[in-house]
């Protein structure tokens, strides 16, 4: 029963949080909304050099070979930052699926995934089927992909994508070139800057498959990983957001009182507070359970975070606005940074709802 | 990070698992407004209380030197999911046990903690707890029960009302006002009051459910030898707000009924059904409160877990503590509201329908969802109080 997070964790926690407000603070937040990419080859670099971009990455293949719950440390540092860019996508999405996928003997691009030198991503949605991701429409015929895959993160900075899509046995995993002809990428236009998205189309591409046979059970684990990934960047987002809301309640007068003495602020916070507490609860159990538990207790425990976090975690953005007030409404003020990034949450690989009917089949037995 | 129960707690959940296969009987969970004095019923849990001492297993958070069994903190987890696995209660004493012993063992003179505390634990000695009054009630320290020394005696006037055990009890914990020039926090007392003495009326307090469920305390004129003073006159807020530096497993209770409760409705929304022959669980909006409900049992399992890390880590009090009771009190809202949900017209009848009327209390009870939100928000979010 220890919840804990080690002292090595703690200690990467540190080296993160100071090298995120060192090299990526605010302002940098801000300059890169526009960017396509959303990071700097210097602060990506930066992140490389910590050696974070290769935590799930086995030793053998050139990374850490460390579980979620190291990486668990690096995502919360990186919500609380609201830290824009395709680290998610990459360390995360992209090198799970390959380790999955590809089998014990690796995947060429695990090394260059784990030093930061490719950028990749995974395409698992095809466009107009939600969030399911079992049933692609993209398909495969004699190595050549065709198909539109919608939403696909960081897509336009990546440099490798590995899109899903129907083969004679069962799903496969294609690593697609982001500059192979036949690929168009076309960034979607989305209210949360730090987070990129695109529609991927793919007109007779030719693609390299990774591994071989029907990869869904292992793309299983990897939407599980990547959902408890979204969540625990989401209990950071959620921290900064409560934490500046709190923060502003001690030193906003109005009425000759500061707000924060007023009971129906107080309420608000404290049910803040409470939504927070319960969905790090339920994250912090997801990332132990990916690295401990077996793929049915880890699907349970991806689909509770996510049902709980989409909403709860989005009201914690929305509440911090409305303790601000008018000024939180403002481009100048930096909690709608904190309240975009929760409103991607809410959608990302699928929503609240989608979560729930997940969450009834697995606890109805008939 | 590890989420297992160390092996040693494994081990002694085996021990308990196999004792109270040997010992337990069923149905001893009767509620406690439902005992009388005297009654089989009530003999039956006495007596199921004084096995529970004789094997060790009455006083699990005590210190060895009061009669307990010093228990690890994940020991005292473990016999609380034990017990409620085979739906056993853990003693008669269930507000003197967590709620008055800590505050004999820490302000209690050698000759009251002799004389209550072996008794207490064997269930001898029933006890309730005398604190609210009709004017004081989330705002506990406004209490106006008077207590005037006369010599060596006590003489004690007033009403408490809210008091569960009280038509059983055979000992009160009474916070009387003693010192009336004070500031209210200044000028209470505590008092360990026999209730078979003169002057010492209790009366059932009927509530909105019907039933006779708590007591009206009423004392005239009741003389109280001096000796009967707990902790040092005038300082009775001290002894009420001594920390359960030792019942800290409690947090770990929440849980387990809900989670039960959760179980037994989905499993009745499998068996419930609907006019177009699907059952209950087929239907998506019921699905979508049946997983909702699921999961906020979940997740106050795992806000109780983690409290509890934090408490083997050396952390007092997490907020996670304080929020439980406010995660404890929608939930237990919640299931009642997705039953009658679940049940459509016939939610109203039998125990579904009488739980829509108990479950007001559970957001009053034990200080009120406000009270908690404020004091969530001035002790853990450090913001200023009103004024």
């Amino acid at each position: 029963m220890d919840f804990e997070f080690s002292g090595e964790q703690d200690q990467l926690r540190d080296t993160v949080r100071r090298f995120l407000s060192e090299r990526a603070p605010t302002a940098y937040v801000r300059s890169m909304l526009d960017d396509p990419l959303g990071t700097t080859r210097e602060v990506w670099q930066g992140l490389a050099d910590l050696g974070v971009t290769g935590l799930l990455v086995p030793e053998r293949h050139g990374g850490a070979g460390r579980g979620m719950t190291d990486m668990g440390v690096v995502l919360e540092e990186l919500g609380r930052a609201v830290h824009p860019g395709p680290f998610l996508s990459s360390a995360v999405g992209a090198a799970s699926a390959l380790v999955a996928v590809a089998g014990p003997d690796g995947d060429e691009l695990l090394p260059r995934i784990a030093d930061g030198s490719t950028i990749a991503t995974v395409a698992l949605h095809d466009e107009g089927r939600r969030a399911t991701w079992r049933t692609p429409t993209t398909v495969a015929s004699n190595g050549a992909l065709s198909g539109t895959k919608a939403f696909v993160p960081d897509a336009a900075g990546a440099d490798v994508i590995l899109v899903t899509a129907a083969t004679g046995d069962g799903i496969g995993l294609f690593a697609v070139e982001a500059d192979a002809p036949g690929v168009v990428i076309i960034p979607s236009e989305t209210p949360d800057g730090t987070r990129k998205h695109a529609t991927v189309e793919l007109g007779d591409v030719v693609a390299r498959r990774v591994g071989s046979g029907d990869a869904t059970p292992a793309l299983a684990g990897v939407v599980d990983r990547l959902l408890v990934a979204h969540v625990v960047d989401g209990v950071g987002a959620a921290s900064t957001a409560l934490e500046l809301a709190v923060e502003y309640t001690k030193e906003r007068k109005q009425f000759d009182r500061l707000i924060g003495s007023f009971q129906a602020v107080q309420h608000l916070c404290a049910e803040m507070l409470q939504a927070l507490e319960l969905g790090r609860a339920g994250a912090y159990y997801a990332l132990w359970a990916a690295d401990a538990a077996d793929p049915a207790e880890l699907h349970r425990a991806a689909t509770m975070a996510k049902a709980w976090a989409g909403d709860a975690f989005f009201k914690i953005g929305a509440d911090a606005i409305q303790v601000f007030g008018g000024i939180g409404y403002t481009w100048e003020h930096d909690i709608h940074l904190a309240y975009k990034r929760l409103l991607s949450l809410q959608h990302v690989l699928g929503g609240t709802a989608d979560h729930l009917e997940e969450l009834a089949t697995i606890a109805i037995h008939p | 990070m590890d989420l297992r129960y160390p092996p040693e707690a494994e081990a002694f959940r085996l021990e308990l698992r196999s004792w109270l296969e040997a010992n337990a009987e069923p149905d001893l969970a009767a509620p406690h407004e439902t005992l009388e004095r005297g009654s089989p019923a009530l003999e039956r849990l006495v007596a199921w209380n004084r096995k529970l001492a004789e094997a060790g297993y009455a006083a699990m958070s005590w210190p060895v030197e009061y009669g307990g069994r010093g228990a690890s903190l994940l020991e005292q987890v473990v016999f609380v999911e034990e017990m409620e696995r085979v739906q056993a209660p853990a003693t008669v004493n269930l507000i003197g046990m967590p709620n008055i012993a800590p505050a004999i063992m820490q302000w209690g003179t050698d000759e009251q903690k002799e004389r209550f505390l072996p008794r207490m634990m064997r269930g001898d000695d029933i006890w309730c707890q005398g604190m609210s009054e009709p004017d004081a009630g989330s705002d506990l320290a406004s209490l106006s029960t008077r207590a005037v020394l006369d010599g060596d005696t006590f003489v004690v006037d007033g009403q408490k009302t809210w008091n569960t055990l009280g038509h059983i009890a055979d000992w009160c914990q009474l916070y009387v006002r003693t010192d009336p020039s004070a500031p209210k926090h200044k000028g209470i007392s505590c008092l360990l009051v026999d209730m078979r003495i003169p002057g010492v009326e209790v009366r059932p307090l009927k509530t909105i459910t019907g039933d006779l469920g708590f007591s009206e305390l009423f004392f005239t004129d009741v003389r109280v030898p001096k000796a009967a003073l707990l902790g040092p006159l005038h300082e009775g807020w001290k002894v009420a707000t001594t920390t359960l530096a030792h019942e800290r497993a409690g947090v770990a209770k929440l849980h387990l009924q809900l989670r039960r409760n959760i179980a037994e409705l989905i499993s009745l929304s499998t068996r419930t059904i609907l006019p177009d022959g699907r059952r209950a669980s087929e239907d998506p909006v019921l699905r979508q409160k049946l997983a909702r409900i699921y999961l906020e049992g979940e997740y106050l399992k795992l806000l109780s877990d983690r409290a509890v890390s934090g408490l083997l880590h050396g952390r007092a009090t997490g907020p996670e503590g304080s929020l439980a009771k406010l995660v404890w009190s929608d939930l237990q809202n919640h299931i009642a509201e997705v039953t009658s949900d679940v049940l459509g017209p016939d939610g109203l009848g039998g125990r579904p329908g009488a739980q829509r009327v108990s479950v007001r209390a559970a957001s009053i009870a034990g200080g009120t969802t406000q009270v908690n939100r404020n004091i969530i928000a001035q002790r853990v979010l450090g913001m200023p109080r009103g004024g």
